[in-house]
């Protein structure tokens, strides 16, 4: 079952540094459109690889789309070894970025970042612009009606 | 056509970005009054919202075909 909020609790009770992009980003800002994966940015000291390992740990992280007797070990050491994940875990899927397309690296996310509050905690969240400039990148179908979305939203936030 | 060179492309290729030149000729209609009823709600609430619709989608059986869908 998809439970964002179990993943947003057990990364802001470790205090990991990430950023929300994609789907959920869209939602929080507004979009209707339904998403199945939660897609985050982390940052990649090794301090942070160890609270996000942490984290993560208890919901059971495992590779999506790879055979499940395929042997993965979440843990700081994986996590410095690679960039992206594309996991599947007790709260749904979880895509780890450390780099996005579009945007670059967590500190390029955190400057296209706003807070808002989500399950009575602060989180960061790409910006219109910074989503704009990752769902230019991707290309994809399903991007270009968030590019949309973001149009409609910026005239809304303009006359409202 | 005389904005077109002969590559098929037009002056103002490299000034509008792809998805602006797309939606000019083929917009896919976002549902205005449904955003707007979601934008009187909190950021924590439009998620609730969604997760509900995600729920459906999944006691129906839908997520298997969008799953299989994104793997094509």
């Amino acid at each position: 079952m998809f439970a964002p909020r179990r993943v947003v609790e057990a990364l802001g009770d470790a205090q990991v540094a990430y950023v929300v992009l994609g789907g959920i980003a869209m939602t929080l800002h507004g979009s209707t459109r339904a998403t199945f994966d939660f897609d985050l940015c982390y940052e990649r000291s090794r301090e942070n690889l160890r609270r996000l390992a942490q984290a993560l740990g208890p919901l059971k992280p495992r590779l999506r789309d790879f055979p499940p007797e395929l042997s993965f070990f979440f843990d700081e050491q994986t996590l410095r070894s690679g960039l992206n994940f594309t996991l599947r875990c007790d709260a749904g899927d979880v895509d780890l970025l450390g780099e996005v397309p579009g945007l670059g690296q967590y500190p390029e996310a955190l400057e296209a970042s706003m807070e808002v509050t989500l399950f009575e905690r602060p989180v960061r969240i790409l910006t219109l612009d910074g989503l704009e400039r990752c769902k230019r990148a991707a290309g994809r179908a399903k991007d270009l009606l968030d590019l949309e979305t973001i149009s409609v939203l910026r005239r809304e936030f303009d006359e409202g | 056509m005389e904005n077109v060179d002969g590559d098929g492309r037009c002056a103002d290729d490299d000034v509008v970005p792809w998805d602006r030149r797309v939606l000019a000729v083929m917009p896919l209609g976002v549902d205005v009054t449904q955003l707007r009823e979601n934008l009187k709600r909190t950021p924590t609430e439009r998620l609730e919202r969604m997760l509900e619709l995600v729920a459906f989608i999944e006691a129906t059986g839908g997520i298997a075909r969008v799953r299989a869908a994104k793997g094509r």
